[in-house]
C-alpha cells in the first residue's frame, strides 16, 4: 500500500489531482448531479435510440395514457416481430390546436406536391379547395389531393373528439385505408365482431362512434362533467354538491369556476355543446308540451332548436362570468379545483374522476367529487384513426388494432396492476366495446359499474341540431367569452354587487348578434372558408361589440337600473 | 494578426449574420407584409392595429416591461450602491448570491408561486392562521392581479442583471470625481443624483435594456399564468396554424418594431449620457466603514432581497417534495416519489441529453465567433469593425420569440434554408439560435479581456519571430482564457435556460430540450407541477454547480459581462 502511495505516478497523479482539486471537484459535482436520471432512467423506453421502425402519433392525450399505451405496444410488438418500435408523440396541444396543425401541416404538403410533381400554379383557389368537403368534387385540386398520397409525417391521429374526427375525415386528412392490408377498412373485415352492435356500434343515442367507411373508430368513452372541490364550495356558501350545469351560472360561484378555451380544447367544447343540447332538448319539450301552439313538427323543432341556442348560450355567459380565467389546457382545471383555487369546473370524466383519486384520504373521502351532470351530457367517443400518406400505414394499422383490441381496451379500463391492465396507473377510462363489460372485466374495471352502454340511454344527442353550430360553438366561445373575459368578468361582478338588477343582466345577455340562424349561416360560411384575413375582423368586430355591450350593461348596474 | 487573417473573420462574420441573424428576421417579416397574391400589402399589420385585443396585447406587454424594468432598477440600484460603497456584514457571500435567482427559468418559478399564492395556498394559510385573513375570505391572488405576478417574478428574476451591470460601472467609476464634487459642499444624497447616476447610466442602461426586452417578449411566465392578453402569448398561440395565417407574422413584425424603438429611444435618451466619467479610476476606492446597525442594515437588504428572490425556488423546492399542499405553510406530507417519477420520466433523460448537447455547442460557436469579433473589433484597425461590433450585439434588442420565428420560416418546407432541418432533428437549428442569442455575452466579456491584455505582449512574441497567428494562440487566449470561461458558460447557463426557441422550435418528444420537457410535464394529469418542480429542481442543481464551480475555477466576478 505504502509502495504504491510512494510510486511516481502515484504522486504526479496526487499533485496533479492537487493542483486541479478545484476543477476536479466541480467535475465531480457536475458528474454526482448527472447520476440521478441515469440511474432512473425507464428500463424500458418507447423512444430508443436505435430502432427498426417508427410510428408518428400526434395526439392530446396525457402523459400516463401516452405512457401506458406506448410502452405496451412497443412490447407487443417486439414479442410479436422482433422489431424494436420508436413511438414518435407529437403533443402540440389540445384537440383543436391538432386539428389545425394537421390541417395546416397537409395544406403545406399539398402545395409540395402540387407545385413540384404536378408542376401547376400555386393559387389561394387552390389552398381553398384542396381540403374543403364542400368543393365541387369536379374541383382540380380537391380530386389531385384526394388522390394523392401526401402525408404530414404522421402516421396515425389518436384522441380527441368525434365532431373533429369528422371534420378530418371530411376533408380528406384521414383515411380508411385499402381494405386489405391497412386501415381501420381492413380491421373491419378482419374483427368482423368489434364493429358489430354489440362491440361498437355505429351510433348510440345519436352519438357517432365509429365512421362506416373506416376513416376513423372510436377507442374509448367519455362523457362530460363538473368537477367540484367541496372545501371551496362550502366557503363560498354553497352546501350541496352541484348536479347540473345550470348551477354554475349561480352568482355564489364567482371567480371560482375553472374553464379552459374550448380554442384549444376540444373536449371543453364537446361539454359546452351537451349543455346547449340539453337546453334544446328543455325548450323542444316544452313547446310540445304548449298545447295552445300550433305549429307543424318541423316548425316547432327549429323553433326549439333556436330558444334552446339562445338559452344555451346565455348560460354559458353567466357559466364564463363566473370564470376565475381560461386555462389553456383542459388537464388543468381538475389541478386547480384539487388545489381549491376554484369551486368547480367542467371537465371530461376521467379527468375528475382521476383528481377525486388522486386526493382521496384514507379514510375514502376526498374534497374533490365529480358529477355528470343527468340529462345533461352523452356517452361519446375519443376516436383513433389513420392519416392520409401515413409513413407506415402497416404499423399504424397494427397500432389501431391493438388499442381497439382487448388488450388496449384493457388498458383504458383497468385498474392498475390487474392482469393486462396499465401497469402505473388507472386511466380511468371506459372501454368502447360493449362486448368487453362482461363481469369477470368489470370486476376488474376501475369504474365497472358505470355502464355507460345502458346510462346513454338517458340522453339522446341530435347531432342534426349542433353539428353545423359545433364550429362556431368554438369561435363564438372564444370571442364573445375568453377574449373578452376581463370585461365580462367585471361587468357581471358590478352586476352582482348592484343585487343583480334586470336590465342590466338583459343588456348583457344580448345575443341578437349571434342567433342560431346567424351562428350556422354567415359565421359557419367564414369560418369554413379558411380565410384567415375574414376570420379575424369578424372575431374582432364581435368582440368589439360584446364588450361594448358587457361595458354598458356594468355602467347600467353603477347606475342602479 | 494578419489582415488579411482580421478580413477573413469579418466576412465570415457577416455572411454568418446575414444567414442567421437577418435572414430569419427577414423571413418572420416577410410573410406579414406578403399578400394572398404575393404582392406587397399592410394589410395585415393594420388588422393588427385595428383589433383590440392584438393592442390591449401590445399595451400589456408593454407595461410589463416598464414595471419589470422600474422594479428591477429600484431593487438592484440600492443593492449596487451598497456593495460598491460599504463594508458590511457577509458582504461577499451576498454579492455571489445574487445570481442565485438566475439559475432557474422563471416560468419553473411560476409553478412554485402558484402553488403558494393559490387560494388555500401557503400565503393565505400563513396570513390565516396569523388572524390576518379570513379563512372564509381568502384572497385570490393570482385569480385577480395576473399582471402584478408576472412583474413581480420578472423583477425577481430579472434584477440580477441590472445589479451586475451597476455593480460593475461603479466599481469602475473614478471617485476622485465623487471626491471633488464634495469637496465643492454637494451632500451625499446631490452628489449621487447629479454626478454618481449620470456617470453610470450606460451601464445602467445596458442593463435596463435587457431587462426591458426581455420583459417585453417574456412568454414562459405569462403562459404558466394563463394569462392571454400579451403579444408573446398571443404568437406563440397561433404558431400550430402557420400555413395560411400571416397574423402571427405580423404580431411579430409589430413587436420586432416596438422592441427596436424602444431600445433606440432608450440609447438616444441616456446610452451616451457619459461624457467625462470614463477611462481607469485615479484612486481606488475605499468602501466606506459603516456604524454597526447601518451595516446590519445593509446586510439585512440583500439577505431579505436575495430571499424574496429565491422564494419562487424554495415553492418549487417544496412542491417536489410534497404530497398534497394544500391549506397549509408548508406541505403536511413529504414524499421523494416525484422525483422518481421525474427522473425516470420518458422525457427526462433524453431532454437532458439535448439541452447539454445543444447548449454545449452553441457555447462552442458563440466562443469561435465571440472571439473572433472581439479581437477584430479591439485589436484591429480595419474598416467596418465597430459595425462588426454594432452586430454582434443586435440579438440583445430582437425578442427571442421573434428569431425563434424567423428560424422557423426560413427553414419550412421549400426555403433556401430547409436543409437545416435535418429531416426533423432540429439540433443545428437550435444550437445556432441559442448561439446567436448569446453571442453579446462572450462578445464582451472576450473584449474586455482583450482590453484588459496589453498588445505589447502579443507584439513582443512576434518580435521574438512568432507568426501573428501564434502568437494570438500561445500568448493572448491564454492571458483572457478567465474571460472566455465566464462568457463561455454564461452562454452555457442561459442556453440551458432558453425557453422561446426551445419552445417554437423543438416540435417532437425526442428532441425536446430540459426547458421544453419541464413545460410538457406541468401538463401530466394529476401531479404535473410536482414533477416539473422535481425536474426544476434538478436542473436549478446543475446549473448552480456549474455557475459556482466556474466561480470557485475563476474566483472572479461574473459581474462586468453584461455590459451591453
Amino acid at each position: 500500500m505504502n509502495a504504491l502511495l510512494q510510486h511516481p505516478r502515484t504522486r504526479a497523479t496526487l499533485v496533479w489531482l492537487g493542483r486541479w482539486r478545484k476543477e476536479v471537484a466541480v467535475t465531480g459535482a457536475m458528474l454526482l448531479t448527472m447520476t440521478g436520471p441515469f440511474l432512473l432512467k425507464p428500463e424500458q423506453s418507447t423512444a430508443p435510440a436505435r430502432y427498426d421502425r417508427r410510428l408518428v402519433i400526434i395526439t392530446p392525450h396525457h402523459d400516463r395514457i401516452r405512457e401506458e399505451f406506448g410502452q405496451a405496444f412497443a412490447a407487443h410488438w417486439k414479442e410479436t416481430t422482433g422489431q424494436t418500435l420508436f413511438i414518435d408523440w407529437r403533443v402540440p396541444g389540445g384537440t383543436s390546436e391538432i386539428a389545425m396543425l394537421i390541417k395546416s401541416e397537409a395544406v403545406a404538403a399539398f402545395q409540395q406536391h402540387w407545385q413540384r410533381d404536378l408542376k401547376r400554379e400555386w393559387t389561394p383557389a387552390v389552398a381553398q379547395a384542396c381540403l374543403n368537403s364542400k368543393a365541387s368534387p369536379d374541383d382540380d385540386a380537391r380530386k389531385a389531393y384526394l388522390a394523392s398520397d401526401v402525408g404530414t409525417g404522421m402516421d396515425v391521429f389518436f384522441g380527441g373528439g368525434a365532431y373533429d374526427f369528422e371534420q378530418q375525415a371530411k376533408a380528406g386528412t384521414l383515411v380508411a385505408g385499402d381494405g386489405q392490408k391497412t386501415g381501420i377498412s381492413a380491421l373491419m373485415k378482419k374483427h368482423p365482431a368489434w364493429f358489430g352492435e354489440n362491440g361498437i356500434p355505429e351510433k348510440l343515442s345519436g352519438e357517432p362512434f365509429r365512421d362506416p367507411q373506416g376513416r376513423w373508430c372510436g377507442a374509448c368513452l367519455s362523457s362530460s362533467g363538473i368537477v367540484f372541490n367541496r372545501d371551496v364550495l362550502r366557503r363560498i356558501g354553497i352546501d350541496d354538491d352541484p348536479t347540473a350545469w345550470a348551477n354554475l351560472a349561480d352568482p355564489r360561484y364567482y371567480g371560482q369556476i375553472a374553464l379552459s378555451d374550448p380554442g384549444k380544447s376540444g373536449s371543453v367544447t364537446k361539454a359546452l355543446e351537451m349543455l346547449i343540447q340539453q337546453q334544446m332538448q328543455i325548450a323542444v319539450d316544452r313547446l310540445k308540451a304548449d298545447p295552445t301552439l300550433k305549429l307543424t313538427p318541423e316548425e316547432l323543432e327549429a323553433r326549439g332548436v333556436a330558444e334552446g341556442w339562445d338559452a344555451g348560450l346565455r348560460l354559458i355567459l353567466r357559466i364564463s362570468a363566473n370564470a376565475r380565467y381560461f386555462t389553456d389546457f383542459s388537464t388543468k382545471i381538475p389541478l386547480e379545483v384539487a388545489r381549491g383555487d376554484a369551486a368547480a369546473g367542467m371537465c371530461i370524466d376521467f379527468y375528475g374522476r382521476s383528481a377525486e383519486e388522486g386526493v382521496r384520504k384514507a379514510d375514502g373521502t376526498s374534497r374533490v367529487g365529480f358529477v355528470s351532470p343527468l340529462g345533461g351530457t352523452s356517452i361519446s367517443v375519443d376516436p383513433i384513426g389513420m392519416l392520409r400518406g401515413a409513413p407506415d400505414p402497416e404499423l399504424a394499422t397494427a397500432f389501431i388494432e391493438f388499442v381497439l383490441g382487448e388488450p388496449g381496451q384493457k388498458l383504458w379500463s383497468f385498474r392498475a396492476g390487474e392482469p393486462g391492465g396499465p401497469r402505473h396507473h388507472a386511466l380511468r377510462r371506459l372501454s368502447v366495446r360493449h362486448d368487453l363489460y362482461t363481469s369477470e372485466n368489470i370486476s376488474r374495471m376501475s369504474d365497472g359499474g358505470e355502464a355507460p352502454f345502458e346510462k346513454a340511454l338517458a340522453f339522446t344527442y341530435h347531432p342534426e341540431r349542433s353539428a353545423t353550430a359545433f364550429s362556431a360553438i368554438r369561435f363564438l366561445v372564444r370571442v364573445i367569452c375568453v377574449d373578452s373575459h376581463d370585461e365580462l368578468h367585471t361587468a357581471w361582478k358590478t352586476i352582482i354587487d348592484a343585487g343583480m338588477p334586470e336590465r342590466a343582466i338583459t343588456v348583457l345577455e344580448d345575443l341578437t348578434r349571434v342567433k342560431y340562424e346567424t351562428a350556422t349561416g354567415s359565421i359557419a360560411k367564414t369560418l369554413s372558408s379558411r380565410d384567415k384575413v375574414q376570420e379575424t375582423r369578424l372575431a374582432r368586430e364581435l368582440g368589439d361589440a360584446f364588450r361594448t355591450q358587457f361595458i354598458r350593461a356594468g355602467t347600467m348596474a353603477r347606475r342602479g337600473l | 494578426m494578419s489582415k488579411s487573417l482580421s478580413i477573413l473573420i469579418f466576412v465570415v462574420m457577416s455572411a454568418f449574420f446575414a444567414c442567421f441573424f437577418a435572414y430569419p428576421i427577414w423571413a418572420a417579416l416577410e410573410a406579414a407584409f406578403r399578400g394572398p397574391d404575393h404582392r406587397f400589402t399592410l394589410q395585415y399589420i393594420t388588422e393588427v392595429f385595428l383589433n383590440e385585443l392584438y393592442r390591449e396585447g401590445l399595451w400589456n406587454s408593454f407595461v410589463i416591461a416598464v414595471w419589470s424594468t422600474l422594479g428591477s432598477l429600484a431593487v438592484a440600484l440600492p443593492l449596487a450602491v451598497c456593495y460598491v460603497k460599504f463594508a458590511f456584514p457577509g458582504r461577499a457571500l451576498l454579492n455571489s448570491l445574487v445570481l442565485m435567482p438566475m439559475i432557474l427559468p422563471p416560468f419553473v418559478g411560476a409553478i412554485g408561486v402558484k402553488a403558494m399564492m393559490g387560494q388555500a395556498g401557503a400565503l393565505n394559510s400563513l396570513l390565516i392562521n396569523l388572524g390576518l385573513m379570513d379563512a372564509l375570505h381568502p384572497t385570490d391572488w393570482l385569480g385577480q392581479q395576473r399582471m402584478l405576478g408576472i412583474i413581480v417574478m420578472e423583477v425577481l428574476h430579472l434584477y440580477p442583471i441590472i445589479y451586475l451591470n451597476a455593480a460593475a460601472a461603479l466599481s469602475n467609476l473614478d471617485p476622485a470625481l465623487e471626491e471633488a464634487a464634495a469637496n465643492l459642499g454637494c451632500n451625499a444624497w446631490d452628489r449621487f443624483w447629479r454626478v454618481t447616476l449620470p456617470l453610470i447610466m450606460p451601464g445602467v442602461f445596458a442593463g435596463g435594456t435587457i431587462v426591458f426586452v426581455w420583459s417585453f417578449t417574456e412568454m414562459g411566465v405569462p403562459l404558466l399564468f394563463d394569462y392571454d392578453r400579451v403579444t408573446a402569448v398571443q404568437v406563440f398561440r397561433s404558431i400550430n396554424d402557420l400555413s395560411g395565417n400571416p397574423f402571427p407574422y405580423a404580431l411579430v413584425t409589430v413587436m420586432l418594431l416596438f422592441s427596436t424603438l424602444f431600445y433606440l429611444t432608450g440609447k438616444v435618451m441616456f446610452g451616451s449620457s457619459s461624457s467625462g466619467g470614463g477611462g481607469r479610476a485615479t484612486t481606488s476606492r475605499q468602501t466606506a466603514q459603516l456604524p454597526a446597525w447601518a451595516g446590519w442594515a445593509c446586510t439585512a437588504f440583500f439577505a431579505g432581497v436575495t430571499f424574496l428572490a429565491v422564494l419562487p425556488h424554495l415553492g418549487v423546492v417544496l412542491l417536489s417534495f410534497s404530497k398534497d399542499w394544500y391549506g397549509t405553510v408548508i406541505p403536511h406530507s413529504l414524499t421523494l416519489e416525484h422525483y422518481h417519477d421525474a427522473l425516470g420520466h420518458e422525457l427526462t433523460l433524453s431532454s437532458i441529453a439535448n439541452s447539454l448537447k445543444y447548449s454545449a455547442l452553441a457555447m462552442l460557436v458563440a466562443l469561435i465567433l465571440g472571439i473572433g469579433v472581439a479581437y477584430v473589433s479591439v485589436r484591429t484597425k480595419i474598416w467596418g469593425r465597430q459595425i462588426l461590433d454594432a452586430m454582434a450585439m443586435l440579438p440583445l434588442a430582437v425578442p427571442g420569440i421573434v428569431m425563434a420565428f424567423g428560424y422557423l420560416a426560413m427553414t419550412r418546407e421549400g426555403q433556401p434554408f430547409h436543409w437545416l432541418m435535418l429531416g426533423e432533428d432540429p439540433i443545428l437549428l437550435l444550437v445556432i439560435a441559442y448561439a446567436v442569442r448569446r453571442l453579446p455575452y462572450v462578445v464582451r466579456s472576450a473584449a474586455a479581456g482583450f482590453q484588459q491584455v496589453s498588445p505589447t505582449l502579443e507584439e513582443a512574441a512576434q518580435n521574438l519571430g512568432a507568426r501573428p497567428e501564434k502568437a494570438l494562440w500561445r500568448i493572448t487566449l491564454p492571458l483572457v482564457a478567465p474571460n472566455l470561461v465566464a462568457g463561455g458558460l454564461l452562454a452555457f447557463s442561459f442556453a440551458m435556460l432558453e425557453v422561446s426557441d426551445s419552445m417554437i422550435l423543438a416540435q417532437q418528444a425526442a428532441h425536446f430540450p430540459i426547458t421544453k420537457a419541464i413545460y410538457s410535464l406541468v401538463l401530466a394529469l394529476g401531479s404535473g407541477p410536482n414533477l416539473a418542480s422535481a425536474l426544476g429542481v434538478w436542473a436549478m442543481i446543475f446549473l448552480a454547480v456549474t455557475i459556482l464551480g466556474a466561480g470557485v475555477i475563476l474566483g472572479k466576478k461574473l459581474g462586468a459581462l453584461f455590459r451591453g
